[in-house]
């Protein structure tokens, strides 16, 4: 039966062993006498039945009684999340859900890719993954993990998730019948509601299947952020009605500018000789086509935070820049500070009732909230749902004389732009020389020798930069949605392989290439997921920013050594990784992936850029141990 | 009070020892030594393993190399820094913890750091950044 099991899998059992048998040899110890006699002394089983023979050969048929579940309410789950565009469930096999993941790979046309199960090898991979997938494609994805234990694992990416505003879904299942007692709990949601939008645990498969739609409703409704469904076993493994269907999804209704306000604004706008635009973090590329239309239709300076995350203006538009004149007189925020009038939405620090132990987890400061003048006047609504009416009223005050203004307007801000563009760019330039040819390489040259080879691709920086000196900054053109998906929002390490496979998730459909630039102390965190990005055919190129340390800790230690007076020739010890030094290719390879390194000096750094290019272009993922300077 | 004299005299003293010229005579085995010294330290975590790190230390790029008395100065005029925060500047290094021998060494080492890097018009990739954003704007 077994080796039956393992031909339908593709993979013989034969060729498996055959490999451990070869490497086990060499350890086999001698037999020693007494484990010859224990051996003796066992007892010999009893033949089997001729009944259970037939069952092993598959002879016998199911009793008539038995009752096998044709309409599993699993299904109909399996169907919400399809209805909703769901791409893809990232999970760790568990114990409380296999009513759901059988319907998830067996459901429809098998095997079911809508959603697509993405294996991960732990539950804070699973939710760093919707972490990134999110951040590139302004929508959610599932993790699914398994009860208590599946969610605590969870908990540190769900934290950061929550402090990035990302919209994801964590599905817990949870055993009413207690198969592990110690894996269920009252009330599982609880462990992380101070850090999560919103919870449910529905009781009927009606419920659960509208939770499913409320869930992705809360998730994408402004303050956008991580919410959790608790999915008993036995709702997954119920049988529906005959007839019975997925409810239809209602969108969420996100609030904008009243009609008034939104006229109001855009008479400030209009009456403005010289106004400007800040854009922080919309929601989706609609948003962003939205905020250029507007600032279009106004020949408005823009500034954008492109180059800090993801969902912005575009850094290349002729628009963006200080403009011609920077005295501006009406200054406009969206989602970002403006000097006039900021349109921002509410923050998840603002729910209520979602703390009830008041623990306050590290409020500091709205990430999105972009630093600048305090505005004269602040709408506490989405700007990306306003925008359509502040538009719809900009273009209602549109005359002819109105338009030549525009166009003068345009035409001079995008001189000026062009020329800062190059200024900065001249500056940034300069930048990157110092130890161009030295080795380890320099993280500049990795940036200027990078760009041209990515430049005319659809590529998303998915890995935080702020390590490696944000050097892509004034560098690259920051230019799509996805282009950069910004910083570690709670400063979590541990983050960055896990977002850059969930980008690379949406990348892979999508002709797209994701850059990961990978600090070797947040890879040792959860390594597992490069076997999901070689399994699952990841186009992400990982190029090790390896100094062999938690580097800024280091030097945290060092400071405070001098603070002292205790010199600085132990701050070594617990911040890097010597004796001995990690093989970060060795690593990759026993996970499937194509990979190589160490590599210490430039010639050979850019020889292997362009292999991992060309391989991650062919849809696979590659590694390249880079030995760099520490900063 | 104490916070903001400490940069003021710092700077006097720096400006003071600079017109000094003390230069330490370098050898082969102090080089050595401030190499060993440099790594132990850990100075490449700022600078650099050859000085062209986020700080840099190769000629002309920073004020404290320029000769032994401002090197010293610098080293040992950092103590009033407090530590309310988890900071990356420059720690502090009294004689107990760095003497000035060791101190020397070191400097030693790093006036060996030699970067001379192309310009953009001589880097492939960099004028090539530099065309193609011309190219873009025109």
């Amino acid at each position: 039966m077994s080796d039956r099991k393992d031909q339908d899998a593709g993979v013989s059992r034969r060729g498996f062993l055959g490999g451990s048998l070869a490497a086990g040899a060499a350890s086999v110890l001698p037999v020693t006498v007494d484990a010859q006699n224990k051996a003796a002394q066992r007892p010999v089983s009893a033949a089997p039945s001729a009944a259970k023979m037939e069952r092993e050969v598959g002879m016998s048929q199911p009793p008539a009684a038995v009752h096998s579940v044709m309409r599993a309410g699993s299904d109909l789950m399996v169907q919400v999340l399809r209805d909703l565009e769901i791409e893809y469930v990232a999970l760790n096999p568990g114990s409380t859900f296999e009513g759901l993941q059988e319907s998830l790979i067996n459901y429809g046309a098998t095997p079911n890719k809508m959603p697509e199960v993405i294996s991960a090898m732990h539950e804070g991979s699973a939710v760093d993954m919707a972490h990134g997938y999110a951040r590139a494609q302004g929508k959610p994805m599932v993790a699914l993990v398994t009860g208590t234990v599946g969610l605590t694992n969870a908990s540190n990416a769900l934290y950061q998730a929550f402090h990035g505003h990302t919209p994801l879904i964590v599905i817990v299942g949870n055993d009413e019948k207690n198969f592990l007692k110690s894996q269920t709990a009252q009330d599982i949601a609880g462990m992380v509601r101070p850090y999560t939008k919103w919870d449910t645990e529905p009781n009927t498969l009606d419920e659960a299947l509208e939770a499913i739609q409320e869930a992705y409703r809360q998730a994408m409704t402004p303050p956008c952020g991580p919410v959790v469904i608790v999915l008993n076993s036995e709702l997954q493994k119920s049988e529906y009605e005959p007839g019975k269907k997925a409810p239809t999804f209602q969108p969420p209704q996100i609030a904008g500018l009243s009609t008034s306000d939104a006229s109001a604004v855009a008479e400030r706008l209009v009456a403005a000789e010289n106004p400007h635009i800040s854009v922080g973090r919309l929601r989706s590329p609609q948003g962003i086509a939205a905020a250029v239309e507007l600032a279009q239709l106004l020949g408005a300076s823009v500034d954008t935070m492109a180059t800090a995350g993801p969902m912005s203006f575009p850094e290349r538009h002729p628009l963006v820049g200080p403009g011609a004149e920077k005295s501006w007189d009406f200054h406009l925020g969206l989602e970002a500070a403006g000097a006039d009038v900021s349109i921002t939405a509410p923050t998840l620090k603002d729910l209520e009732g979602r703390d009830p132990l008041g623990i306050d987890f590290g409020w500091k400061e709205d990430p999105n909230l972009r630093r600048g003048p305090t505005a004269k006047q602040t709408f506490a609504v989405d700007a990306e749902a306003s925008l359509p009416a502040v538009i719809a009223a900009v273009r209602r005050l549109q005359s002819d004389d109105l338009n030549a203004k525009i166009q003068l307007r345009t035409e001079r801000n995008a001189q000026a732009n062009g020329a800062h563009r190059i200024k900065v760019l001249e500056s940034s330039l300069e930048k990157m020389r110092p130890g161009w040819d030295g080795s380890p390489v320099a993280l500049g040259r990795l940036y200027a020798e990078l760009w041209p080879m990515i430049k005319d691709l659809d590529w998303c920086l998915a890995s935080p930069s702020n390590f490696s000196g944000r050097r892509h900054a004034g560098l690259w053109d920051h230019d799509r949605p996805h282009s950069y998906l910004g910083v570690y929002p709670a400063g979590a390490i541990g983050y960055c392989l896990g977002a850059s496979m969930g980008a690379g998730l949406a990348a892979r459909d999508r002709d797209r290439i994701v850059i990961n630039i990978q600090g070797d102390g947040d890879f040792n965190f959860l390594p597992g997921a490069l076997w999901t990005a070689a399994h699952h055919k990841l186009p992400v190129l990982t190029i090790m920013h390896n100094n062999r340390a938690w580097h800024m800790e280091y030097m945290y230690i060092q400071f405070m050594a001098g603070v002292r007076g205790r010199g600085t020739d132990r701050a070594h010890i617990g911040t890097t990784f010597r004796d001995p030094y990690i093989d970060f290719a060795k690593i990759a390879q026993g996970y499937g992936m194509q990979a190589e390194g160490p590599i210490d000096n430039p010639d050979d750094m850019i020889a292997a850029l362009q292999r991992g290019i060309e391989v991650v272009r062919s849809g696979k993922p590659y590694l390249i141990d880079l030995l760099t300077q520490p900063r | 009070m104490r916070a903001t004299v400490a940069p003021i005299l710092l700077g006097t003293l720096l400006v003071a020892a600079q017109s000094l010229g003390v230069c330490a005579a370098e050898s082969d085995a102090t080089v050595k030594r401030g190499e060993a010294l440099y790594q132990a330290h850990g100075c490449y975590a700022c600078h650099g393993y050859n000085g062209t790190g986020k700080r840099q230390l190769t000629e002309g790029t920073s004020g404290i190399i320029t000769n032994d008395d401002v090197f010293l100065i610098y080293l040992r005029a950092r103590a009033d820094v407090k530590p309310s925060l988890p900071k990356q500047y420059m720690p502090h290094y009294p004689a107990s913890s760095l003497p000035d021998e060791d101190a020397l060494a070191i400097l030693s080492y790093i006036r060996t750091f030699d970067d001379d890097p192309p310009s953009i018009d001589d880097a492939k990739a960099l004028r090539g950044i530099l065309q193609s954003a011309k190219d873009d704007i025109r």
